[in-house]
Parts: C-alpha cells; sequence; structure tokens
C-alpha cells in the first residue's frame, strides 16, 4: 500500500467531488484539480471506473448480505456437483436465487455438447409452499417460447425428489450493465428496452406475469439479444383456477428495488406490476439512478419510503430527459395501477412514437390530482411544510389554540364553530391553489401562503367578518415563518376591516391591533407597536370579561416593546401586572404564568440583572416541566437561558439545557420542524466553540434542511448556519465540501451584520480558510484580505477575532510565497 | 463463582465499556459471537423464504435480545452495534475461509465466479478477498474501513453507522461510496 495518507485524502476528496457529475462536468473538474499530475489524476479515474463498476455489479448493494445457507455445518452436504439430473451433468454452481441454486450443466451422455444452466430447488427451503411454486414456474417455462425468453428445455424431480428445471445457458451482462459497458447512447437504449417489453408483452398474452423484472434477470448476450429470465415468482392469470387463488397474497418474494406499490404491500398483481417494474428499469437506463434509493432491507420501512416518495423527475436527474420521456417514466410509475400505462405495449408504443417524433400519450399528471396529493401529503404531515400547514389545514382552531386564546373561543362557541367552519374550507380551497406545477417539488409553505393571501380579498369580499379572521390567520402564518412584511400587511389589513365594521372600540379590533402589534415586537419595529398596543390594551381594559388572559398578553407584549426601547424601567409595572394576573386567573402552575416569568426574565435581563433573569427563565422552565402536556413556550426561556448561561461561560449546562429542549422538540414537533433545527443549530454552535467541528456538521446540516423549509435562503440566520457548517467541515477535513456551500453564502449573505457574523469571523474569511485549505491560495489571499480590513472597521483592530483574521492572512501570504 | 446470564452480562459489560474499560470489549465479543450464531440456526431451521433479509436484521435482534435498554442509551447502542458488526464480519469471513479449505480438501476446485454469468442477483462477492482488501485499507484508512464493515458486515444504516463512528450520516456515505470504489478496483484488479 504506497498512499501517502495526505494523497488519499486529497484523492477522496475530488472523488467525491465529481462523482456525481456528468462527464464533461467531471473532467472540467479533473482538469482543475489535477493538473499536470498524471498519477494523481488516473489514480482517481481509476476509482471512478471502479464505481461505476461497483454500481453496475451491484455486489455491495444493500441488503449486503445474505445469510450463506451452509454458514453451520450442514448434516447432509451439498453434494450435487459431478452428479446427473435427468438428462444433464452438472459441472459447477454459478449462482443462488431466492428459489434455488443454478448450475452450469451439459449432456451426461455427450450425445451433442451443449451447456444448460439447471436450476434445483435449495435444500432446507423445500417446504410445500415452495415446491408448489417451483412446480409452477417448470409449467410456465415451458409454455413460454420468445427469442428474448431464456428456454426451458428440461425438468423433473431428482432421486430425493427436489425438483429441477434446465433452461437455457444465457452468456451475457446484466441489462444496465450492458448498456454503460457497451457506452449506448439513449436511442439504443430505448430500442433495447423496447425489446425487453415486447419479451415481456408476449409473457403476458400467455397470462404470464413476470413479477421480478430487474437488470440481472435480464441479461444481454453479445450479440445485444436481451433474454429475460427467471421466471421464478411468475403466476399464471386466471387461466388455471388452482394457481390463481393461492398466488394473489404469497409470501413477498422480490427484489425492493424494483417491486411496484401493490407487491410491496401484499396487494392484487397485475401486468401493472410488472409496468412498474419496467418503468424504473427505463428510469436507471436513462438517468443511471433509480428512482428512489432504498436505504434499508427492512421490509416494513421500505413500505413506508415508498408510499411516501414521489420519484423525481428523471429530467432533473439529467436534463435531456425533460418532456416525453420525463411523462413515460412518470406514467409508469404511477403509484395507483389503474393510472399506470393499461399494457407494456402501451408502454412500448409511447417509445417508439418518442424514438419516431410522434405525439405521446402520456402526459403529465393533471393539475388538480396532483394538487389534491399535495394537501394529503401536508395533511399527513409528510412534507416539509407540516407546521403551518397543519395550522392551515386544520382551521383557525390550531392558530387560535397556540396564542392560548382558545378559552374564549369556547366562550363563543356557536359562534365560532361556523366561522371557522367556513374559514377552515375556504383556506383549504386556497391550498389546492398551492399545486406543485406552479411552485415545483420544493414548493415552500411561505409560497403556498403566498398563493393563498393574493386570493383572498377577492373570493372573501362580500364576507367581511371571515376576510379579516382569513387576514388574521394568514398574519399569524407569516408571523410564524418570521416573513415581517406581509405578516405586517395582513394583520393590518385584518385591523382596517373590523374597524370598518366594528369601530375602535370592538373587542375583535382590539385583538387585530394587538396583533398588528405583536408582529411590529416580534420584528423589532417598538416604536410603531406601541401606540397600537396602548390602544388596543385601553379596549382590552374596558372589557375585561371578554378574555382577561388576552389583556394580560398585550400588557407583556407592550412590556416587551418598552423593554426593547430602553425603558425597561417603564415595563417593569407592565410586566408584573401581566404575572400578577396570569397567576390569578389560571393560578402558579400554567403556562401563562411560564409565559409572563419569561417575559420578566427577559425585563430583568435588559435591567442588567443577570441573577435575576436566569432565575425567572429557571422558575419559567420549572413550571413548564410540571404542565401536562407540556406547552411549546417551554422552548423559549431554554432558547434565552442557554444565551446568558454561554455568556457566563457555563457551557456544559446550557448545552444540556438544549439537550432537554431537543428532546422535547423531538417528541412534540418533530424532527422535520424549523424550531426542532434551531435548537440544534445552537448545539453546533456549542459544538463549534468547542471544536468539536465534526459533531456540529450533522447537526448544522439538519439545522439547514429544517429551517431552510420556512426561510428564504437569503435569511442571516441561514447564512450563518451555511457559514458554520462550511467551516466546520473545512475544519474537519472536507473543504471541497466546503466550498460550495460557503460560496453561496458569501453571495447570500449580503443582509448578515458583522455582529451576527463575530462567532465566525467574515463570510469572506471563511470562504478564505476553504480556499487556503483547498490550497487555492491567490482567492484565499483576496478574500482574507477583504475579511481582516471588514472586522477591524467593525470590531477595531484589537479584537480577537481581527487579530484572528490578520494572521490567518499572513500565513496564507506567507505560503505563497514559499 | 456462578456466571450471571448473557443478557446481565451482555448489558454490564456495555456499561462498563461507555466507562472507557477497555477490556470489557474483548469479553462481550464472545458473548455476541454465540447470540449471532445462535440467532443464524434459528433463522436456517425456520425455513424462511425471504432469504435476503435475513442477515441484515440479525445484529439488531442480537442487540434486542442481549442488551437490556431500560438501563443502557444510545452510546451503548452504538457500542454494541460496532461489536456486533466486528463479530459478524469474523463469522461470516472464517466461514468463507472454511468453506474454501473444505472444497479444497475435498478435490473440489475453486469456484469460479464471473459475474456476468449468473442469472440471478445472488451476490457472489468473494469475502476472503474482501477481508483482505479491507485490512490493506485499514493501514491508510482505518474509518473508511470500519463504514464497510458496519455498513456491509453489521447491515447498519448510514445513520447508525454515524453514530457508532460519530460522523455523520453523510460522511458515512461519501466515505462508503470511495471504500466500495477502491475495494471494488482492489478485489477485482486483474480480472478485467
Amino acid at each position: 500500500m504506497s498512499h501517502a495518507a495526505e494523497n488519499w485524502v486529497r484523492i477522496k476528496s475530488v472523488f467525491a467531488a465529481v462523482v456525481d457529475l456528468p462527464p464533461e462536468e467531471r473532467a472540467t473538474i479533473l482538469e482543475e484539480e489535477c493538473g499536470s499530475d498524471e498519477i494523481f489524476r488516473q489514480e482517481v479515474e481509476s476509482l471512478l471506473q471502479a464505481d461505476a463498476a461497483a454500481n453496475a455489479a451491484e455486489l455491495f448493494e444493500e441488503p449486503p448480505l445474505r445469510l450463506p445457507d451452509d454458514l453451520l455445518p450442514d448434516e447432509e452436504a451439498d453434494s450435487v456437483t459431478g452428479s446427473s439430473v435427468g438428462a444433464y451433468r452438472i459441472i459447477e454452481e454459478i449462482g443462488r436465487g431466492g428459489l434455488g441454486t443454478v448450475y452450469l450443466g451439459e449432456r451426461a451422455d455427450d450425445a451433442y455438447r451443449k451447456e444448460v444452466a439447471i436450476k434445483l430447488v435449495r435444500r432446507g427451503l423445500d417446504t410445500e409452499d415452495i415446491l408448489e411454486r417451483f412446480r409452477h414456474e417448470r409449467q410456465i417455462l415451458a409454455n413460454l417460447d420468445h427469442p428474448y425468453i431464456a428456454r426451458l428445455l428440461d425438468g423433473g424431480t431428482t432421486g430425493q425428489d427436489r425438483p429441477y428445471f434446465v433452461m437455457e445457458y444465457v452468456k451475457g451482462e446484466p441489462l444496465t450493465l450492458f448498456c454503460d459497458t457497451q457506452g449506448l447512447g439513449i436511442e439504443d437504449r430505448l430500442n433495447l428496452f423496447c425489446k425487453v417489453c415486447e419479451a415481456v408483452s408476449y409473457a403476458h398474452r400467455n397470462l404470464v406475469i413476470h413479477r421480478d423484472l430487474k437488470p440481472t434477470n435480464i441479461l444481454v448476450t453479445e450479440e445485444g439479444v436481451p433474454k429475460l429470465l427467471d421466471f421464478g415468482i411468475a403466476k399464471v392469470l386466471a387461466s388455471d383456477g388452482e394457481t390463481s387463488s393461492q398466488t394473489v397474497v404469497t409470501q413477498r418474494v422480490m427484489t425492493p428495488d424494483y417491486a411496484s406499490p401493490e407487491q410491496l404491500y401484499g396487494e392484487r398483481i397485475t401486468t401493472s406490476s410488472d409496468v412498474y417494474s419496467l418503468g424504473i428499469l427505463l428510469y436507471e437506463l436513462l438517468t443511471g439512478k433509480r428512482p428512489a434509493r432504498l436505504t434499508t432491507g427492512r421490509l416494513a420501512k421500505i413500505s413506508d419510503a415508498f408510499a411516501e416518495q414521489e420519484p423525481i423527475r428523471p429530467s432533473r436527474v439529467r436534463k435531456s430527459l425533460r418532456g416525453d420521456l420525463d411523462n413515460i417514466t412518470l406514467m409508469a410509475l404511477r403509484k395507483e395501477p389503474a393510472r399506470r400505462y393499461s399494457s407494456v405495449d402501451r408502454f412500448a408504443e409511447d417509445i417508439r412514437r418518442h424514438l419516431e417524433g410522434l405525439p405521446v400519450s402520456a402526459r403529465q399528471d393533471t393539475i388538480a390530482y396532483r394538487a389534491q396529493k399535495f394537501i394529503s401529503r401536508h395533511k399527513v404531515g409528510v412534507a416539509a411544510a407540516l407546521t403551518i400547514c397543519l395550522m392551515l389545514c386544520g382551521g383557525i382552531a390550531a392558530v387560535l389554540h397556540q396564542d392560548q386564546i382558545v378559552r374564549r373561543e369556547r366562550d363563543r362557541a356557536r359562534r365560532a364553530q361556523a366561522t371557522t367552519a367556513r374559514l377552515n374550507h375556504f383556506l383549504q380551497g386556497l391550498l389546492s391553489s398551492a399545486n406543485p406545477d406552479t411552485f415545483g417539488r420544493d414548493v415552500k409553505v411561505v409560497q403556498v401562503l403566498d398563493a393563498a393571501a393574493a386570493r383572498i380579498d377577492h373570493e372573501l369580499a362580500n364576507d367581511p367578518a371571515i376576510l379579516a379572521q382569513a387576514h388574521l390567520t394568514i398574519a399569524r402564518a407569516y408571523a410564524q415563518l418570521r416573513a415581517a412584511e406581509p405578516a405586517e400587511h395582513h394583520a393590518r389589513a385584518a385591523l382596517a376591516i373590523d374597524l370598518k365594521n366594528f369601530g375602535p372600540n370592538d373587542p375583535k379590533t382590539a385583538e387585530a391591533m394587538a396583533f398588528v402589534g405583536r408582529a411590529l415586537q416580534v420584528f423589532r419595529r417598538y416604536h410603531e407597536a406601541e401606540p397600537l398596543l396602548r390602544q388596543a390594551l385601553a379596549v382590552q381594559r374596558r372589557e375585561p370579561s371578554e378574555d382577561r388572559n388576552q389583556y394580560a398578553r398585550t400588557l407583556m407584549v407592550l412590556g416587551t416593546v418598552l423593554m426593547k426601547t430602553g425603558r425597561a424601567e417603564g415595563a417593569a409595572p407592565l410586566v408584573e401586572e401581566a404575572l400578577t394576573l396570569a397567576r390569578a386567573l389560571n393560578g402558579e402552575q400554567s403556562v401563562q404564568v411560564a409565559d409572563a416569568l419569561y417575559t420578566r426574565g427577559m425585563l430583568r435581563h435588559s435591567l442588567r440583572n443577570p441573577a435575576g433573569a436566569i432565575a425567572d427563565y429557571r422558575a419559567s422552565l420549572n413550571i413548564h416541566r410540571q404542565l401536562k402536556p407540556r406547552q411549546l413556550t417551554f422552548l423559549d426561556p431554554i432558547a434565552d437561558l442557554s444565551e446568558l448561561l454561554m455568556a457566563k461561560g457555563e457551557i456544559a449546562e446550557a448545552a444540556s439545557l438544549l439537550r432537554e429542549g431537543q428532546r422535547f422538540a423531538q417528541q412534540s414537533i418533530g424532527e422535520d420542524n424549523p424550531t426542532y433545527g434551531a435548537l440544534l443549530g445552537r448545539l453546533a454552535l456549542i459544538d463549534f466553540i468547542q471544536q468539536r467541528y465534526a459533531e456540529a456538521v450533522p447537526k448544522l446540516q439538519r439545522c439547514l434542511a429544517t429551517v431552510g423549509q420556512v426561510y428564504p435562503k437569503e435569511n442571516p440566520e441561514m447564512v450563518l448556519a451555511k457559514t458554520v457548517l462550511g467551516l466546520a467541515l473545512t475544519r474537519s477535513g472536507w473543504a471541497a465540501e466546503a466550498e460550495p456551500l460557503l460560496r453561496e453564502a458569501l453571495q447570500q449573505g449580503k443582509g448578515v451584520s458583522p455582529a451576527q457574523l463575530v462567532l465566525i469571523g467574515t463570510l469572506e474569511g471563511a470562504l478564505g480558510e476553504c480556499l487556503a485549505a483547498r490550497g487555492k491560495l491567490a482567492d484565499a489571499e483576496t478574500l482574507l484580505q477583504v475579511s481582516s480590513s471588514k472586522l477591524e472597521a467593525s470590531f477595531g483592530s484589537t479584537h480577537p477575532k481581527t487579530i484572528e483574521a490578520v494572521k490567518r492572512l499572513d500565513q496564507v501570504r506567507q505560503a505563497r510565497t514559499e | 463463582m456462578t456466571l450471571a446470564p448473557p443478557r446481565d452480562q451482555a448489558t454490564r459489560l456495555l456499561v462498563d465499556l461507555s466507562r472507557g474499560d477497555g477490556v470489557a470489549a474483548e469479553r462481550l465479543m464472545p458473548l455476541v459471537y454465540d447470540e449471532l450464531r445462535r440467532l443464524a440456526r434459528g433463522y436456517l431451521r425456520r425455513e424462511r423464504s425471504d432469504h435476503t433479509l435475513q442477515a441484515t436484521g440479525l445484529v439488531h435482534e442480537a442487540y434486542l435480545r442481549l442488551v437490556d435498554q431500560s438501563t443502557t442509551n444510545w452510546q451503548n447502542r452504538a457500542h454494541f452495534l460496532g461489536i456486533a458488526a466486528q463479530v459478524m464480519r469474523r463469522i461470516l469471513v472464517d466461514h468463507a475461509r472454511r468453506r474454501g479449505a473444505e472444497k479444497r480438501g475435498g478435490e473440489w476446485e475453486k469456484l469460479e465466479m464471473d459475474e456476468s454469468l449468473l442469472p440471478n442477483d445472488e451476490r457472489n462477492l468473494d469475502l476472503i478477498a474482501l477481508d483482505d482488501a479491507l485490512q490493506d485499507l485499514m493501514k491508510f484508512d482505518p474509518r473508511q474501513s470500519q463504514v464497510v464493515e458496519l455498513r456491509f458486515f453489521g447491515g447498519l444504516t448510514n445513520e447508525e453507522v454515524g453514530e457508532v463512528l460519530d460522523i455523520s450520516p453523510r460522511t458515512v456515505k461519501r466515505e462508503w461510496r470511495v471504500a466500495r470504489a477502491w475495494l471494488h478496483r482492489e478485489i477485482f484488479a486483474g480480472e478485467a
């Protein structure tokens, strides 16, 4: 082994960088990375070749292991080699399948030399069920006579009552491997695929379903002739009553990667199942990948994954496939058998029409269908957009609950129910307009919301009460997404309508007004928030019967506004009143008190009383810990307290607190929720500070994936997380991976303030460090130069970050001169 | 001295292991070894037809049977999976060697495996060659060698491998991809 460790690390990173790229791009990057180092380049290229071969051979595919059936000493050792089976002599084993072992054989009487494949039922598996299936297979094959199907030559039972059959020995390569080794283009692949369809269609006409179509069951000879093997789990269609009843729900014998959903679920299998498997084959032939990569061998999990996954359009893998081939492939891959091609012939026909430039019958799914799928996906909570869509789909009740004003809702249940139902219905209608055709598959909740928001004025124009509620609901959703402007816009719209209909002194108007104030507070526009909150408070104070908790909440928000604008002393009485009120209304062990304590904690924090703040946060947490069910606002004091603890250097406690929050978030809102991701992000920062870069990486990835569902890419926190991820990758030896991330972050980072970045320096500095690690010293120097100037301007020349940046710049300069 | 049942022993050893007791791992191995073989024997007796799914679950099943989850944590689990994968590799490779030896002794010629001849998708990877190659890989990239051991022999998912090695699933995936290519080249070098 002559690999110098360093060289190997470089080889790995170049390999990883290019392995999934199309050939042209590969070549460019290899050129760039290897330069004149031919040996290095050959090394990478031979690995890439081996990767392709490993892909095709599937030797390492999951499930990675089968249990050798002779793992334990077999009393009746298999000694068939050399023995005779019918007129044939077994020469050697050439393979094993689910049902039996396949041997290479030749005629025993030497009348003429002819190589055959002999399939013998595996010992230990010859239960009645298997024997029945095996006899069945023998019968089916005998009936099939087609140039593209391996011929059955003979069959019978051995002396020990083991069934066998003898079939044409095919020397060839699995379909996908053949196409790759021959370097076939799309057109040749399609033509070959049509031949495969021909054979399957022939079998279907003879009432035989293959049920296990996959590349290794379709060998292609040197002459380019495909041969279908192994009708081992085929079933005869209704032709004979005996088999039809028995095989409908047979045990699941198939290869999960190519199985149709109905096979995975053990449902009725028809010719359409073969259409599906052929669809996967076509997909793989066109793109080099299977549509859904299954990463576990456990059947239940596979079924789950399948049910929820829509295949990615082939054109997303290879652009040139856009249009017909996209539609054709996806039509074969539809989950519901009835919506696929009605026959293999129709499937092949479309491919032929495509080759001849004629219009094809496959169409994209209808908009209505996909919109419906979209909603149902969101409803069952699979899609990314989980929380917010649930909120919209579930109607405003959920929203109201989140604001702890469900109590009031109950008081006026009857009236509200009618409104809620109508609003609910309306919002669902809006969501159906948000179909993937309009947005693409990566639709973000905020886009759905935009689409909904764009329509409500028009559609609810003649029902102002509902329109106002709809605006407020949408405003809340935007607020949760931290989309400041639209949240404010819709809250104001609700307010305007309420003002017009009910006047300024109505509790409904006050609710909208308080919400506008809250939105403004969340988005730190305190001076605009204040008058609204004061006005709302005046109304709510006059009409305390409606819901005193509403009033207490407004007190807290106004208190927050005051403390954030340097008037913490003025906030104190409001916050204390809110706390007292919360205690009186709900008792100590209530979410209202927990929230009020949290607010007072913030107050004490801004009064420079960190010890008091910490005490309040802890008290709030202790109440939360007793509450059943635990409330989501539990996560608020965790965030603030962990920050205070970190500032005090009590990182271990901060970490344990964040982990507590993480566990709760995991159970309550799930690992796909952005709030969960944000907690992980904080934990990752601790990893980063403590220089456990490798541990920070997966957390940040999760953080980005989840928070990315709701935040635009340009959101400062997103950019920050991405940059920290890039640095963590760089520092754990994955600079090549980090580079694109850091470039992206730099591009998107215009809105990020220097203070937000102080932990990591600057975006330029991060990319510079990465490029330096990759040996791109010239670019690194430029970036590090910018970085140290910026840091000096923001924090002064004696700030540790500035000093660090200057030091790094010097290092790079020195390296360049060497 | 009376011996505690294997389950109690294994659980205690795992806890010891996470406290840094290096000897615990060695004492755990024979327990895992016995359990894995016992499970394997059970599977074979049951004549299950979903053959392909057996080995993948074995390591997990051994964990469920051998370790008391109420007194252990995920780190213990990660340790266990790591050890079990190692044992699984030993069992399978030893078996392959033994079988090879038997065949040579019994005038059997070593089977020539031409993958293009295979009429089904049976994995005819030469485990002995793989084991040898892995040992080579171990010398210059121990982590990558472990990734292969855990994923291939242990049947662990990327996430689980990540847990055992304390790296991200994405890194596992990447290491696996390179390792696979490297091993493929190593094993089939000269055969092309």
